[in-house]
């Protein structure tokens, strides 16, 4: 059930480094930031899933203005790459101080009127917050899954992706489709956090966990590959369960660092990468 | 350029021996032995970050493992720290042999994400490693002196620390490692078509900065005489050395000095006025505007003042 929830918040990360080679650092504190404002909606008597309505488009905001104010400008500096992750960085540990300041460091979960209720589907007794977090999760990876290969507007930031220069030649707007593709990310991030809210227990400072994860899954998946990466997310999602069973409960929190540490060190760029590219 | 720097260093390190001498307060000298090991951490991490740009996101790991490297020699050996201090570096350098090898061969972004992995690893570790106390901690004894003396005894071996490492990284800097290292950062490949041994020379680096923060921790263990997870793993003190550094000069000496001087006083001020969680945000958005205005750090752009200025004197003496 994780799977989704990993899925959900690699895509975001995959996206923006596959159309800008950026790795926004501060991805996972993104999604934390929208389960921080569901919460206090939810607080203030909204259902958690009219809550998107509101996170969705300001985080979208906020990944369109950090694109603007930050990306754009560090372009053409020599060592563009090596600043501007330092500078998101920098944004991730602001965002968690914030996070402590507004919320203090205590440890949330959302929790909506239906969630401690069991959903029975042929004879799997499943908690219907779960569902709803995986549904949601496998929504939003469906919706970008379209959005880049059946609308004229994700096919021109899918060309970006594979092709910087050629893309400008085709005419195409690449400062402003990527930053529609930023926004784009760090809305992912909005839904990615309100399904880690529903699910799981968070607090400022764990965006560290979902960062690594998300980069294990984009990894293994492909930054490329939409469907590669929600293969990876639901592997590493069972790998975990799987583990949890066989052996101590921190013994989960291994799995992924070993995995992706060991990804790296065998494939430094990725299983599922095309050579050369 | 820069001359007087030398005798006005020289001054300034014989006035630090001497200070505790006069009987300053016990506060100063306790703000002044946590600013030299900032700068021994900066420094360390600057032998790699700095010189190379391999952006160690992750050297908080060597740091905790030092703390608690000589906690446990103390407590179930009775073996003073002072001693095993460099043993507890000795430890961090061989972690950093075993993860440096395969993941030096990363760049960029991957090679900063695999070190937040190993850190945060090894703050997971130690939380569930019953010989190192799990969540609580390792209470050590304090040294057997006043207070007073006792903070001038550490005021003394940070001091040393401090010393130890920038000269390294100065004697570094002018060796023909040093080159090598510089060489990889302005391009990688062609620094190994010339011939350089990329593999080795940033191993070495990665090594020699793992070993420093191992010896600064197992100090620091002994000072606070408390370590827990939390404080010997805090994520926090990589941003830190990383901050510094870039703050002041990476890729200089002189850089993690002038930077661990700025923030570390600036920090130690703003906790008077801010509350804590505030002085972290603050910190983020410094970072940020950091690497926007000063992408060179303080003596980065005190260069290009100096050199402005030289160039208006040596007009002004033309005309």
């Amino acid at each position: 059930m994780f799977g989704g929830i990993y899925a959900a918040i690699a895509l975001g990360l995959g996206l923006v480094w596959g159309v800008m080679r950026i790795l926004n650092i501060g991805h996972a504190a993104m999604a934390i930031l929208g389960a921080y404002l569901s919460l206090t909606l939810v607080q203030a008597g909204m259902d958690p899933l009219l809550s998107l309505l509101v996170t969705i488009p300001a985080l979208y905001l906020v990944g369109a203005a950090l694109h603007f104010l930050v990306v754009e400008s560090m372009q053409g500096r020599k060592e563009a790459e090596q600043h501007t992750f330092l500078i998101l960085y920098g944004i991730m540990v602001a965002i968690e101080n914030l996070q402590v300041f507004f919320w203090s460091a205590d440890v949330r979960l959302i929790s909506a009127s239906y969630s401690a209720r069991n959903l029975n589907v042929l004879g799997l007794i499943l908690p219907v917050g779960r569902v709803i977090s995986f549904v949601m999760a496998a929504a939003v990876v469906a919706v970008v899954y379209v959005f880049l290969n059946q609308t004229k507007m994700g096919r021109a930031v899918r060309a970006i992706a594979s092709d910087r220069d050629a893309a400008t030649l085709m005419g195409i707007s690449v400062r402003r489709l990527s930053r529609v593709a930023f926004g784009l990310s760090t809305a992912t991030a909005a839904v990615a956090g309100l399904a880690i809210g529903l699910v799981s227990s968070f607090f400022p400072g764990i965006q560290i966990v979902w960062i690594s994860k998300a980069f294990l899954v984009v990894i293994l998946g492909g930054v490329d590959n939409i469907l590669g990466l929600f293969i990876a997310a639901v592997v590493l999602g069972v790998a975990e369960n799987v583990t949890g069973i066989l052996a101590p409960a921190y013994v989960v929190d291994f799995v992924a660092y070993i995995l992706l540490i060991g990804t790296l060190m065998v494939r430094p760029h990725g299983l599922m990468r095309r050579a050369g590219a | 350029m820069w001359r007087g720097a030398q005798p006005a260093a020289a001054l300034a390190v014989g006035f630090l021996f001497l200070l505790p001498f006069f009987g300053p307060q016990i506060y100063f000298i306790h703000l002044l032995a946590g600013l030299f090991m900032q700068v021994a951490l900066a420094q360390s991490w600057n032998l790699l970050g700095g010189y190379t740009r391999y952006l160690s996101l992750g050297h908080v790991t060597f740091f905790g493992i030092g703390a608690y490297t000589s906690a446990i020699c103390l407590n179930d050996y009775g073996i003073s720290p002072f001693l095993t201090a460099p043993l507890g570096g000795v430890i961090a350098a061989l972690l950093a042999l075993i993860i440096g090898y395969p993941s030096l061969r990363l760049r960029g972004p991957y090679f900063s994400v695999t070190t937040l992995s190993i850190a945060f690893l090894a703050q997971v570790a130690a939380f569930n490693s019953t010989p190192m106390g799990g969540g609580y901690g390792i209470q050590l004894p304090s040294l057997p002196l006043p207070i007073w003396q006792t903070e001038v005894v550490f005021y003394f071996v940070f001091l040393a620390l401090a010393g130890i490492v920038v000269w390294w990284a100065r004697k570094m800097e002018r060796s023909r490692a040093g080159l090598a290292l510089l060489a990889i950062r302005n391009d990688e490949d062609v620094a190994e078509v010339f011939g350089v041994d990329v593999v080795r020379a940033k191993l070495k680096a990665f090594v020699v900065s793992a070993f420093f923060p191992g010896v600064v921790g197992g100090i620091f263990a002994y000072q606070i005489s408390y370590i827990d997870p939390h404080s010997a793993f805090d994520i926090g003190l990589s941003i830190d050395m990383l901050l510094m550094t870039m703050f002041g000069g990476a890729g200089r000496w002189a850089g993690p000095i002038v930077g661990a001087a700025v923030v570390y006083l600036l920090s130690q001020t703003l906790s008077f006025i801010i509350p804590s969680e505030l002085n972290r945000v603050v910190f983020g958005i410094v970072l940020v505007l950091v690497v926007f205005a000063m992408p060179h750090g303080i003596m980065g752009f005190a260069d290009t003042l100096w050199t402005k200025r030289a160039a208006r004197l040596n007009g002004r003496m033309a005309l």
